[in-house]
């Protein structure tokens, strides 16, 4: 029997393997080692915060579909939302109240992807939207990062998320992270910490989910590079925009006042950034030149913003930031078209 | 002789080749009951029917007049004129008109009287026209180039599946030199390359073979890599140079011609051989038996795929041309014509795009992958967006249609049906611009006409003398200028 051919309007009639879902799959596989690692540092909290996200995210994703039209909700499965849900879930404190990671997931999915159009839409990178959003918001909660040590079991854990969340009960068993502890000492002229830098790269130090293994996110990073799903420049651009001027200030400015530049490039936030970060295609540019200015200034704003500015976290005002000026950069450095 | 490799061209992708049946001996289509030849092109009339319904013609007689540089269209076996009407055509047009042949006569071949001696018009009326997939007219090529400072010589065939080049070469490689040789005598190039790529080690061997210790061809071994054998590409990688926006290869002095072009060419100018017959990939998983088939042009792509045993149950789609560049077809009954390098029967197996256009993540590889160094992502969002002077600007019309970015796109965008479309329309507005401006100064030859003739009759009532006066040659000098204009504007 003859089936009858299908034919397309024009266009290859074959496809490579690259698959929109699949390409979401990978990234997520990539960050799965340092997720996993995290769980175990942090234990039950970490664990559940994730949870919250994701599904919080999911629901929110589909609601916001659904409301936009009724046959988009297949795109609630096309893996973005989990990954952006997953990347934000990262950026923050592995133990905060429940309603923290909810509203983060809101703001993500919600205002910064849904309300611009969708995948693909969105002018501002959603994990870092939503973690500006609640850093200005509640900046207790968003600098209260669990100590490795006082991890709880899972029932402590459910009660200070769910139940006891004011910001008191967490005092006994929070700390800050190895460059805010650094950053404070230098602002309030106490003795500078030293950062234990092995600690740091293997991952047992507090912060967030996705600053706890620089070893593990650049393990995810590789893989990403060398599958071909990410290409170098927006991480090199990014590391070279947070070496060169770590680098700089701390070989000309007076002794003892920067840090070295090694506790940035073993620092996960360091990682996170260059690997996961600003490799986010949607909000970035998409021509080779601009993706490496583009992330080249991020990682110099992400140095210079907690060295001389207000807040004690530069990367996710550096990213959104940075994402305001794509239209101007991709305009800056468009190909010269073959033979013009 | 060896090669240095003056640049590689921009963009590209590395392709699974899937060359089945690349290494097996081409055969030969038995005659089929019937051949088709199209006399129009998407509707638009590119030949002129020169023989009646009823009439007899024989093997090699010219069956129908290319107009302006087309070339004619011969048959390829002998036989009587069945029907002149609509047939299933490959393009966008449903149905084309054409010439139906029912072959009956087989021993005569008809004789071509050789009074012409220009090589451009032998080749337009031998029919030779490119068979690397465009079909251009190739006498009008080879007089646009001139004596060119290159000649190349296309054996890239860099589409995966096609292997009609490569068995063309591996079997007919001494009668390739000596083609080369005869026409690089007619057109006297500076240099000529023959290019191909590294990985058909049976035909490089075999050209190597057969150019022995010749000198004056240069054999270029390219790493395969696509779209190496477009012609914009081939002259980027091997020479250097990139052939300006909107212009063709002959405008740097530069003659492309594929490998089967430039056999069929000699037989045309040696012989006065009309090209009646090409070689075609017959591949997919589509077919049991895939290879490389001699077949006439005008035969029906079932006859060709049936001789290679089709699978129809299997089959989901038809392609004529590569994978990449080649068009899907609804119709078996479409008919070969000089263009066709190959026709594909692709099942599931084959990893068929489906085009679902889901949201584009700007993740940048079309642009990666894009030879002509364009953006399709951002054509794709204007062309969207109706704003088609935007899209030009950016390189709309620099597009080769090649394929790679709808290949490599992971939200599976049919980015290359959105540009051919946005390339058509902005064709037809061009035309149609042309056509106000032209009729805009046929307006003003009018008006300036009648100023003139109103001014002599003037003239006359006054005075002879005062006439010869005012018809002033500056009045008419208008009127020829707005004729000397809009005479070329139509011209272009
Ligand atoms: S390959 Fe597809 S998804 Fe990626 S930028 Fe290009 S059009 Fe968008
Ligand atoms: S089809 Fe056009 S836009 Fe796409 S890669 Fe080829 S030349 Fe570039």
């Amino acid at each position: 029997m003859e089936k009858e051919l299908k034919p397309i309007k024009q266009g290859p009639a074959v496809h490579g393997k690259s698959q929109l879902q699949l390409l979401m799959l990978k990234v997520v596989l990539a960050l799965s080692p340092a997720l996993i690692w995290a769980f175990y540092v942090f234990g039950w909290a970490a664990f559940i915060a994730l949870m919250l996200t994701c599904v919080s995210g999911f629901v929110f994703e589909w609601v916001a579909l659904r409301l936009r039209s009724r046959g988009r909700t297949r795109q609630a499965y096309d893996g973005s939302g989990l990954l952006s849900c997953i990347l934000l879930a990262m950026s923050l404190p592995p133990m905060g109240p429940w309603w923290l990671y909810v509203l983060g997931s809101f703001v993500s999915i919600v205002i910064t992807k849904q309300l611009f159009g969708g995948l693909g839409q969105n002018v501002f990178n959603p994990a870092m939207s939503a973690r500006v959003f609640l850093l200005l918001s509640c900046p207790a909660y968003m600098t209260a990062w669990l100590d490795p040590d006082k991890k709880a079991g899972l029932v402590d854990t459910l009660r200070y998320m769910f139940i006891d969340w004011h910001r008191e009960s967490y005092d006994a068993l929070t700390t800050a992270t190895t460059l805010d502890a650094w950053r404070n000492a230098k602002l309030t002229g106490l003795p500078l910490p030293q950062p234990e830098l092995t600690d740091m790269f293997v991952g047992s130090t507090a912060g967030s989910m996705g600053e706890v293994s620089a070893m593990l996110l650049l393990l995810g990073g590789m893989y990403l590079l060398f599958s071909g799903i990410i290409r170098w420049h927006l991480p090199a651009g990014f590391l070279a925009g947070v070496m060169l001027p770590a680098t700089l200030f701390w070989l000309l400015g007076p002794e003892g006042t920067h840090l070295s530049p090694l506790v940035y490039l073993v620092a996960g936030s360091t990682m996170m950034g260059a690997f996961f970060i600003v490799t986010d295609p949607v909000t970035a540019p998409v021509t080779p030149h601009a993706r490496f200015v583009f992330a080249f200034l991020i990682g110099a704003l992400s140095y210079l913003i907690p060295a001389y500015g207000l807040y004690p976290v530069g990367l996710s005002f550096a990213v959104l930031l940075m994402n305001s000026t794509v239209p101007l950069l991709e305009r800056l450095f468009r190909p010269r078209i073959f033979g013009r | 002789m060896m090669f240095g490799l003056a640049k590689k061209f921009d963009g590209g992708l590395k392709l699974p080749p899937n060359k089945h049946g690349a290494e097996a001996p081409s055969r030969i289509l038995p005659i089929p009951e019937s051949l088709t030849y199209y006399l129009t092109k998407n509707i638009k009339e590119t030949h002129q029917c020169i023989v009646n319904i009823g009439e007899t013609v024989l093997f090699g007689q010219s069956i129908a007049r290319g107009l302006g540089h087309q070339p004619d269209i011969h048959a390829a076996y002998g036989g009587v004129i069945e029907a002149i009407g609509s047939k299933a055509g490959p393009y966008d047009a449903p149905e084309e008109q054409a010439v139906i042949i029912r072959t009956s006569e087989y021993k005569n071949v008809y004789k071509h009287d050789d009074k012409i001696k220009n090589k451009s018009d032998l080749l337009k009326s031998m029919g030779v026209a490119g068979m690397g997939g465009a079909a251009f007219p190739t006498g009008e090529k080879v007089q646009a180039a001139g004596a060119p400072r290159v000649w190349l010589i296309n054996g890239v065939e860099c589409e995966p599946m096609l292997s009609c080049d490569q068995c063309l070469m591996r079997e007919q490689a001494d009668k390739l030199v000596q083609a080369i040789r005869y026409l690089a005598a007619e057109i006297m190039p500076g240099r000529v390359i023959l290019a191909l790529e590294s990985d058909k080690a049976d035909a490089v061997s075999a050209m190597r073979l057969a150019l022995g210790d010749v000198t004056d061809i240069e054999l270029a071994c390219l790493p395969p890599r696509y779209p190496q054998g477009g012609e914009k590409q081939l002259i980027q990688t091997l020479l250097g140079l990139e052939v300006p926006s909107g212009t063709h290869a002959a405008h740097l002095g530069i003659l492309v011609l594929n490998v089967a072009t430039v056999m069929a060419a000699f037989d045309a100018l040696a012989y006065h051989l009309p090209l009646t017959h090409r070689l075609v990939t017959v591949a997919g998983q589509g077919v049991s038996a895939p290879g490389n088939v001699w077949v006439p042009i005008g035969a029906a792509l079932k006859d060709v795929l049936d001789f290679c045993g089709y699978d129809g149950a299997a089959t989901l789609r038809v392609t004529v041309g590569g994978p990449m560049m080649g068009r899907a077809v609804n119709s078996l009954d479409v008919a070969v014509t000089k263009g066709t390098s190959a026709i594909l029967a692709l099942t599931a197996a084959d990893e068929l795009a489906v085009y679902s256009a889901q949201p584009c993540i700007r993740c940048g590889v079309c642009t990666e992958v894009c030879p002509a160094r364009l953006q399709p992502e951002d054509m794709y969002f204007n062309i969207r967006a109706g704003r088609l002077n935007r899209t030009r600007e950016t390189g709309l019309m620099d597009c080769i249609a090649c394929g790679a970015c709808a290949y490599v796109c992971p939200s599976e965008i049919p980015l290359v049906a959105s540009f051919l479309y946005a390339q058509q329309i902005c064709r037809i507005e061009d035309e149609q611009k042309a056509r106000a401006a032209y009729i805009g100064d046929l307006v003003k030859a009018r008006d300036a006409r009648l100023a003139a003739r109103r001014s002599v009759r003037m003239g006359k009532s006054a005075s002879r003398e005062a006439a010869a006066r005012t018809v002033d040659p500056a009045a008419m000098e208008k009127v020829d200028a707005a004729r000397e204009k809009a005479r070329s504007k139509i011209d272009k």
